[in-house]
């Protein structure tokens, strides 16, 4: 609303610069391969197969995405700037927690029984749970595997159940998929 | 995905739900283990995951690590 009574001509500049707060600042071409080089040895001391590749921008999928391809091996994985911008956030993901969880969605994608168990209702909630248990089992850091686990429980909660079965829940998936990692 | 929503915020979420429902999250899942163990086939695995949730929990309320990680790969 505000907006609509500024003048066009400051307008045009406040936009421009709104956009360039959402966008990463520029890097090397040394910095950019660094950057993959660590996504990609995150991904496969995770487990990732498949291609992984870094983009300069910002997403709005949280830092990194999983696209599923016709097998494993052309499964991919897209880690973006603000991985690396949440992973240097103390109060945020780190960047193994981020692939670990989409790693997360690798093994539940590929993983015929757990498969069959989301096609249900509520399918893309219990995915995104599952997939955070599936990484809290991955990691190595006490901290990810912590704040994968909250991760699921708050996703749990979100879906409506008390914090205690929540914990109950995560409980019971983590001891579950351990046997089947 | 994992989603836009920062690891304080999460944290923050579930301690303010922690309040309103069950109180003192260490007692709560202090409960929540007893009763797991006196079920008759108590699992060791998922009382592991409790306890490890319950110190995460604990943790809800303590102040996040100070110093960033790099940056960088």
């Amino acid at each position: 609303m505000a907006s609509k009574a500024l003048p066009a001509a400051t307008r045009g500049p406040m936009l421009a610069a709104a956009m360039a707060r959402h966008q990463p600042g520029p890097i090397s071409a040394d910095e950019r391969r660094a950057r993959l080089r660590r996504a990609a040895e995150v991904a496969r001391r995770l487990g990732f197969k498949g291609r992984v590749e870094y983009r300069h921008v910002f997403s709005t999928a949280g830092g990194a995405q999983y696209g599923v391809g016709p097998s494993p091996a052309t499964d991919l994985l897209i880690v973006y700037a603000d991985a690396f911008q949440r992973d240097a956030d103390p109060d945020d993901f780190s960047l193994e927690a981020i692939i670990a969880h989409e790693r997360g969605h690798q093994f539940v994608c590929r993983h015929r029984r757990l498969q069959r168990l989301l096609s249900g209702r509520h399918s893309t909630a219990s995915e995104e749970i599952l997939a955070s248990v599936v990484g809290s089992l991955l990691v190595e850091a006490d901290a990810d595997r912590e704040a994968l686990a909250l991760k699921a429980m708050a996703d749990a909660v979100q879906c409506g159940m008390a914090v205690e079965e929540a914990a109950r829940l995560v409980g019971q998936l983590r001891s579950c998929l351990e046997s089947l990692l | 995905m994992m989603g836009r929503k920062k690891l304080s915020a999460i944290r923050a979420e579930l301690r303010q739900e922690i309040t309103r429902s069950a109180g003192d999250p260490d007692k709560a899942l202090d409960r929540l283990i007893q009763k797991v163990k006196s079920e008759p086939a108590p699992d060791k695995r998922e009382i592991e995951a409790l306890r490890m949730l319950r110190a995460a929990l604990a943790r809800l309320s303590r102040p996040a690590r100070k110093k960033g990680r790099p940056i960088a790969g």
